[in-house]
């Protein structure tokens, strides 16, 4: 990526004048100081990639609506982990996916979840038990306690949004 | 500010590049296709339109190709575990679940006698599901007043009504102070497990999932152990007592060790105990993979250790052995002879 003169000199500026501020706003919220120091750095590459550094009016606001993001973003990985790694500890050692196949795995559940975001619960479980776990219309509606119809409607508006939200 | 708001849309949100080349009315189709694939009832003459629609306009073959890309997302996924780390993104279900533990608590506060008539059935089947996560421990106090504690990586459905309170261990690892009030009058306190049950007579002990049997240790007074396939082992075991049980039989008890007993103090012991064994109990309480390496396996030692932080305690293990820690990974740690001192 390319900066030019002025929004280099004025990352750096936001940076000099603002990471120890923003190192502490993200600690606060934050009970890891490497995680916090790699989120505080997170930030600063969002604003350089954004490269609009010179618009910025009301630095400390700015920053930490993006280090906000970050945070907010991260902590939704790991529920999604959690969840995701404590199911998988009731298997056989041997049906275990390797830590590799798990960290894909995460990856993509993130990625399942952002494209599902907004979705009324029933609607987005009814999606999951056909694409997850290949359950026929007549078993989601015994699941759920709703008509076959529903469920129907339910699919399409998840298969819509989930399949559209997603990069192929 | 506009800037501000701009900016905050863009951190962590992959871009949108089909929904760009992809007509509106094709994804629509397209979502409908799929969503009659699911059905599991599709015909012959299903699969004719299908393919006649696909072939009708190139944008349609597009929103399905890119159908197709997008399930490929799914493959890798273990299915029953990702429904459940989906769904817990929900906020309802994390409403709901504090609903549960309230219910729980607020049904305590009225009497089983109180509730059961008017609103019975959802009552009957009160149901809570409490676990914990990979070195998470936690305790909760049950609308009967007894407390329940989870070991890391455990889980438990709580089933109360007037007549039984049962806790079903899923996995994991529980301690139980049963209680003896009002609440509790009447109504017999069960552990079950796949193996079978462990009923309290006014107790405080602890059960364990193992792969293939139960195991049980009493601190207080004593439990009745009853196999899930054989009438005639029942059998109490008392207080300071160990042992554990399959479907069809008890072992014979021992005394309960210091080391069974110490993750309620949040701590490992080790006595004289083989690294390899020491090492999977660690694992418990680590999230990912340790490898121990077989020329050190057997290896013993002893210490005691604090749960909070297992790396540390890995990092220490060179003090006391003759090995050294290679990481492979965030999740994968080795333990393996160092060679410079064997």
């Amino acid at each position: 990526m390319s900066l030019d003169q002025s929004s280099r000199a004025t990352v750096e500026t936001l940076y000099v004048n603002h990471h120890t501020w923003l190192s502490g706003w993200i600690s606060r919220r934050l009970n890891n100081s490497y995680e916090a120091l790699e989120l505080m750095q997170d930030t600063f590459i969002n604003v350089i990639t954004a490269g609009n550094a010179t618009d910025i009016r009301e630095p400390r606001p700015f920053l930490a609506t993006i280090a906000g993001r970050l945070l907010a973003h991260r902590h939704r990985r790991q529920v999604l982990e959690n969840a995701y790694l404590e199911a998988l500890a009731v298997l056989p050692e041997d049906m275990m996916p390797s830590p590799e196949a798990r960290l894909i795995a995460v990856e993509a559940l993130q990625e399942i979840d952002s494209a599902l975001d907004g979705l009324p619960r029933a609607v987005k479980s009814a999606f999951l038990l056909a694409q997850l776990e290949g359950l026929s219309y007549a078993e989601i509606a015994q699941r759920l306690r709703v008509s076959a119809s529903s469920v129907k409607q339910y699919l399409t508006r998840a298969n819509r949004q989930c399949f559209f939200a997603l990069a192929a | 500010m506009s800037v501000v708001l701009k900016n905050a849309q863009m951190v962590g949100e992959a871009p949108i590049q089909a929904g760009l080349v992809i007509s509106e009315a094709a994804a629509d189709q397209a979502a409908e296709w799929l969503t009659l694939f699911m059905s599991g009832a599709t015909t012959d003459d299903d699969r004719t339109r299908w393919q006649q629609w696909r072939t009708a306009h190139p944008d349609n073959e597009r929103a399905w190709q890119h159908i197709e890309a997008v399930t490929a997302r799914f493959k890798g996924l273990q299915g029953g575990a990702a429904y459940r780390s989906l769904m817990s993104t929900d906020k309802a279900k994390l409403d709901d679940r504090r609903k549960t533990l309230i219910l729980l608590l607020g049904l305590g506060l009225t009497g089983a006698a109180g509730v059961a008539g008017s609103h019975s059935q959802s009552w009957h089947q009160l149901t809570a599901d409490l676990s914990t996560g990979v070195g998470e421990q936690r305790e909760w106090i049950l609308q009967d007043g007894t407390r329940l504690m989870l070991n890391t990586a455990s889980a438990v459905n709580v089933q109360f009504d007037e007549r039984r309170r049962v806790v079903r261990l899923i996995a994991g690892e529980v301690r139980i102070v049963t209680a003896h009030g009002k609440k509790a009058a009447g109504r017999p306190f069960v552990v079950r497990t796949v193996e079978g049950t462990v009923r309290a007579l006014g107790t405080v002990f602890t059960v364990r999932q193992q792969n293939g049997r139960t195991e049980v240790a009493v601190q207080e007074s004593a439990v009745e152990i009853a196999p899930a396939r054989s009438l005639h082992a029942v059998r109490v075991l008392m207080a300071g007592q160990h042992t554990s049980f399959s479907e069809s039989e008890i072992a014979g008890s021992t005394e309960t060790t210091e080391e069974s007993v110490a993750w309620l103090q949040g701590r490992i012991i080790a006595n004289e105990v083989r690294l390899k064994d020491f090492l999977a109990e660690l694992g418990r309480y680590r999230r990912g993979v340790v490898r121990c390496d077989p020329a050190v396996a057997d290896l013993r030692f002893s210490g005691v250790f604090p749960l909070d932080d297992v790396d540390d305690i890995l990092a220490l293990l060179p003090n006391s052995l003759p090995v050294r820690i290679r990481p492979r990974s965030r999740y994968w740690i080795m333990v393996e002879a160092d060679p410079e001192r064997i």
